[in-house]
């Protein structure tokens, strides 16, 4: 294609004009090249942004002999549910994608459908973002933890099937208690490890009584799928408790933090999950000392308790027994004989002096004792009283006397004697004239009779 | 089905804590003794297998 120019331009009155989505359609072609298909990218993340979408949008970003470079990156959530880790700013990362043309933006980006940390700082950072989550999940408490079964039956031990985990394990119990081991079968190491231990673990779960989950020494990168959430989350969600024998006694993973005891090695487990047969022995023997002690003991008491019973049952201490007790009855019997004699006394007193307090009480003899003094105490008030009522009338009848002498001053009689009468009409005394009326009968009452009367005019007094 | 080790120990502690009680007759505690004794043996019998068994699950399982 001929480039261009304002020259041109101006000669050429028909040049080719693209269209937009010409261009566009052009660049998605050359970004499709199987150089930018499905790649691994490695680089550092910056400029992390989680959409409230739920995709990832950042760079990868690498400074080399001082040039900078840039590719901008997308993951969609679809994909971004499935990372193990959270990506963050300054973590060196390996992703893989394909570089794709977004038209409609006119940008074009990286878009990731895997992504891992890389280097080891970064898979020690990664753990300890696990450790964060499960610690915040709860799965490290304490109050988790539960307590083995002393007697285990059916010991589960996830391991690899070729290792020496699986013979010391074998060894240790063998020697120790007779126990039955299910093997369920993983591999310890690599990429896709955890996910076939966490499928182990789930595989045995309801056919034993224990669990260990074990691995020989190796590096930290040989441990690291022990840190996996899978595995520790199939180790927390065990429904029998699991012992951790992972690596040496220095290395701590996070399905260690988890297991309801962590063992230093793969034996130490085996010797934590069941008794010891010398123990055991000792402890029957003991079991079986103390039972048979006790009986013994047992039976000895019984033999004093029975040759106790037979003496105490013997001809002569009978006879002893019963001279013992005919001297105590004879010995009783005066005692209370003497007692008898002495009581007797004692109740004839106290009836004397009970018969005198009784004497001393009947009415009789107080009227007898006291008659002299109440008689003359009533001579002396019948003649107090005599004299009072012999006083009391003498008064009354000069009181009297003088009351007629008034009386009689004012009676009847004394205005008879002046000339006045008394004029009664139906029986009672006539004190006005209005009482009267001509024509009425009345009587008239003298000092010596009466007379009977007819009235013949009435007056009135002009005062009335 | 012989009794698991755990059973026959938790028996045998029974037996011995019903021996060491005071309230137990002579005659009830010969009966005891004398089950606690077969149990003794049986749990002997039972620590002297030698033999572990080992079971490798399938993966597919």
């Amino acid at each position: 294609m001929d480039q261009v120019t304002l020259d041109k331009w101006n000669k050429n009155q028909d040049p080719h004009i693209f269209r937009v989505s010409e261009v566009s359609a052009i660049i998605s072609h050359l970004l499709e090249n199987e150089d930018l298909q499905n790649i691994w990218i490695s680089g550092e993340i910056t400029n992390f942004k989680r959409h409230s979408s739920g995709h990832l949008y950042f760079s990868l970003f690498e400074k080399k002999s001082g040039k900078e470079s840039v590719i901008s990156c997308s993951i969609w959530k679809s994909k971004a549910q499935y990372l193990d880790f959270l990506p963050e700013d300054g973590m060196e990362v390996r992703a893989y994608g394909s570089v794709s043309h977004y038209e409609p933006g006119g940008r074009y980006s990286f878009q990731i459908t895997q992504m891992r940390p890389s280097g080891a700082g970064e898979k020690a950072l990664l753990i300890e973002q696990w450790r964060r989550e499960m610690a915040g999940k709860g799965w490290f408490n304490s109050e988790r933890k539960r307590t083995l079964p002393k007697f285990p039956e059916k010991i589960g031990v996830v391991t690899s099937p070729t290792g020496a985990v699986i013979h010391d394990i074998e060894n240790v119990i063998s020697g120790r208690f007779p126990a039955e081991i299910i093997l369920s079968p993983t591999i310890v190491q690599g990429p896709l490890a955890h996910e076939d231990i966490a499928r182990a673990i789930g595989r045995v779960q309801g056919m034993v009584d224990v669990l260990i989950v074990g691995r020989g020494g190796g590096s930290n990168e040989d441990l690291f799928s022990f840190n996996h959430p899978v595995v520790v989350e199939a180790i927390v969600n065990s429904p029998v408790p699991v012992i951790s024998a992972i690596g040496h006694d220095v290395d701590i993973t996070l399905a260690d933090l988890a297991a309801d005891i962590s063992a230093s090695t793969p034996s130490h487990a085996a010797e934590l999950c069941v008794p010891d047969r010398k123990s055991e022995y000792e402890n029957l023997v003991h079991l079986k000392k103390r039972m048979f002690l006790r009986l013994i003991q047992n039976l000895e008491r019984s033999q004093e308790d029975l040759n106790a019973v037979r003496d105490r049952l013997s001809f002569f201490r009978l006879q002893r027994e019963m001279g013992i007790r005919r001297e105590n009855l004879v010995e009783i019997s005066d005692r209370l004989l003497r007692a008898g004699e002495a009581s007797r006394q004692r109740a004839h007193s106290l009836l004397l002096e009970l018969k005198g307090r009784i004497d001393g009480r009947n009415p009789r003899n107080i009227l007898i004792r006291e008659l002299p003094d109440r008689r003359a105490f009533m001579i002396e008030l019948t003649e107090r009283l005599t004299k009072s009522v012999s006083a009391r009338i003498a008064r009354e009848k000069t009181e009297l006397r003088s009351m007629s002498a008034i009386l009689a001053a004012h009676g009847p009689k004394e205005a008879f004697k002046r000339g006045y009468c008394l004029v009664h009409s139906d029986g009672k005394v006539v004190r006005s004239v209005c009482d009267i009326h001509p024509g009425a009968m009345v009587q008239l009452r003298f000092l010596n009779g009466t007379a009977d009367a007819e009235i013949r005019k009435v007056q009135y007094d002009e005062k009335i | 089905m012989t009794k698991k080790y755990e059973e026959m120990i938790t028996d045998l502690k029974e037996i011995v804590r019903k021996i060491e009680d005071n309230e137990t007759s002579l005659e009830e505690m010969i009966v005891l003794y004398e089950q606690g004794t077969t149990l003794v043996h049986q749990c002997e019998e039972k620590l002297a297998e030698v033999e572990v068994k080992i079971t490798e699950l399938g993966r597919e399982s």
